[in-house]
């Protein structure tokens, strides 16, 4: 898999953090929230970085026990945004939760090289012990597309089918799919038997 | 009342005025849009490209699989919904909203609004001024009198042909709300004998469209004007043309600005007496007010007119997307059964 990494700068961010104050964006989060508190199992589209950013937020705010993560190299702009921390520490925060992060990039080690921000990883340092990261080679697919993907306990899940454009599928209740089809399908590419190595939060990128 | 209450007055003349048309060159349009988003843009749109998307992956139909109906074709059903998204989408998006906006406000907006604005900003301006130069120790009461009754005139004048011009654009925007309620309340009854709920939502569709070309396109004069025989018609525009050219914010400046260098100019001619002066200040205080009631009059029923036509619009908007809702849900369930299970790494 070959990516190209965009150098993010203070601007960038800065940028990014400045469209969440649109009443636009207000809304998408209130009709977000709407759809997670009535139970609808509505499957929807989520494309661009903030509307992605708020839907894991969402589902990292809304998680009690664990969230599985299946991404690239989580330097992006969605990863390095406030919403998207605040509400992953907070969800570390909580009691009794657990995080799995399976990467892959294969492209870490440019990161290292170049990030000039603080990566998400350092600040999930103080929460190592409820953290497992891995990374692997392997890709997972989708009709033979290339996925990643986001789930939150057994119920929520975020894939996305288009990863450089962002477009995805939600779903904030569908315990079904979830069970019979995602959670078996990230496991087997998170096993160590399928070939993924385990790696800290301080060596991620090396 | 001494001169010292009336200059209080007079600076908040100033102020109400300008405080006015800063609110009137504000726009409602904001306010719009904080009332009716109650759906988002946003979700409108990626439920509309989730629908495609499912179309468009190589399926020619959808299916229920809704266990009283399972099996039936919704394909003209999702197409339906997302005429209706992409409408509703349209009608909520900010560029609409604003285009509605300008759309209204252009035919709506006699000019006589802005000549009178700009006449009673200007005319209070140029009192403060006076007044400020008196402070400072510059004998102006001669310039301040004789000012405010020269400019008695063009005032007299503004309120006269306002009067004369704002009746008929009443009754068109009288006669636009008759037309729109008698056509939208047909299709409403159209809808309600209608057994087919696709036939309703399509009926509640064709209302928010019919409002959508009265209002954005260009009819309103149209309208307003078939009461109006062609001979009659032929006069009333000539007339009001030349109105409008008259109480042009143009014109309203080149006559105040002459009606101050006048007062100057004669001032020193002038010899007014205690009584006169008296008069004159009760004069002024008249003639700097009546523009300023008029206006925010105008205003008030400007702003109304408009809002009600747009809160019906968007309102009917609304509505077709809420009866919408049980159509999505129909089709959702498809969408929801249809997703790939074959996962691979």
């Amino acid at each position: 898999m070959t990516e190209d990494i965009k150098l993010l700068s203070v601007e960038d961010l800065d940028n990014f953090e400045k469209q969440f104050h649109s009443r636009e964006i207000e809304n998408y989060m209130a009709a977000v929230s709407e759809i997670s508190h009535s139970n609808s199992s509505e499957v929807f589209s989520n494309s661009g970085n903030v509307h992605a950013a708020i839907i894991f937020s969402h589902i990292f705010s809304k998680s009690k026990s664990i969230v599985r993560i299946l991404a690239g190299n989580m330097y992006n702009v969605v990863t390095l945004s406030n919403v998207y921390q605040d509400a992953l520490l907070a969800f570390l925060g909580r009691k009794d939760t657990r995080l799995h992060i399976l990467l892959n990039s294969d492209q870490l080690e440019e990161i290292k090289k170049t990030a000039i921000q603080d990566s998400i990883f350092k600040k999930l340092q103080p929460y190592a012990s409820k953290i497992t990261i891995r990374k692997t080679k392997k890709e997972l697919k989708r009709d033979g597309k290339m996925i990643h993907l986001c789930i939150g306990d057994q119920s929520m899940y975020r894939l996305e089918t288009d990863p450089e454009h962002r477009h995805a599928e939600v779903c904030l209740n569908d315990a079904d799919y979830i069970n019979k089809y995602l959670i078996p399908a990230y496991e087997k590419l998170f096993s160590l038997d399928e070939g993924a190595i385990e790696c800290q939060c301080e060596t991620i990128y090396n | 009342m001494d001169l010292s209450h009336y200059n209080t007055l007079l600076q908040l003349s100033v102020g109400l005025n300008i405080a006015c048309i800063a609110v009137y060159k504000a726009n409602v349009f904001g306010q719009i849009i904080e009332t009716y988003f109650t759906q988002t843009a946003d979700l409108i749109k990626e439920r509309a490209d989730t629908i495609r998307k499912r179309m468009s992956i190589g399926q020619t139909s959808l299916k229920t699989t809704n266990k009283y109906n399972g099996g039936i074709d919704i394909t003209p059903r999702a197409n339906d919904l997302l005429r209706i998204y992409d409408h509703v989408s349209y009608v909520i998006s900010k560029e609409n909203i604003k285009q509605l906006n300008d759309d209204i406000e252009r035919d709506y907006t006699p000019k006589c609004m802005s000549g009178i604005a700009t006449f009673s900003t200007l005319y209070a301006i140029l009192q403060l001024i006076v007044i400020l130069l008196n402070k400072i120790g510059l004998e102006t009461d001669s310039i301040f009198m004789v000012f405010s009754l020269v400019s008695c005139v063009p005032t007299i004048i503004f309120i006269l042909t306002k009067l004369f011009y704002m009746h008929p654009l009443y009754a068109k925007i009288r006669e636009l709300k008759i037309t729109y309620k008698d056509l939208r309340k047909s299709y409403i009854e159209l809808r309600s004998q209608s057994r087919n709920p696709i036939k309703k939502i399509w009926y509640r569709l064709r209302v928010c469209c019919i409002t959508r070309r009265l209002i954005r396109g260009n009819q309103l004069m149209a309208l307003g004007d078939k009461s109006i025989d062609d001979k009659r018609k032929e006069k009333v525009y000539t007339l009001r043309k030349k109105i409008c050219m008259f109480l042009s914010v143009r014109a309203a400046v080149l006559l105040i600005i002459t009606c101050f260098i006048l007062s100057i100019l004669l001032a020193p001619y002038i010899n007014l007496s205690d009584a006169t002066i008296s008069t004159s200040k009760w004069t002024a205080f008249i003639v700097a007010y009546i523009p300023f009631i008029i206006y925010a009059y105008i205003l008030f029923v400007y702003e109304r007119h408009r809002k009600d036509i747009i809160d019906e619009f968007f309102s009917d908007a609304e509505e077709l997307l809420q009866s919408s809702e049980k159509l999505y849900e129909f089709i959702s369930d498809d969408l929801r059964n249809s997703r790939p299970t074959n996962f691979s790494s």
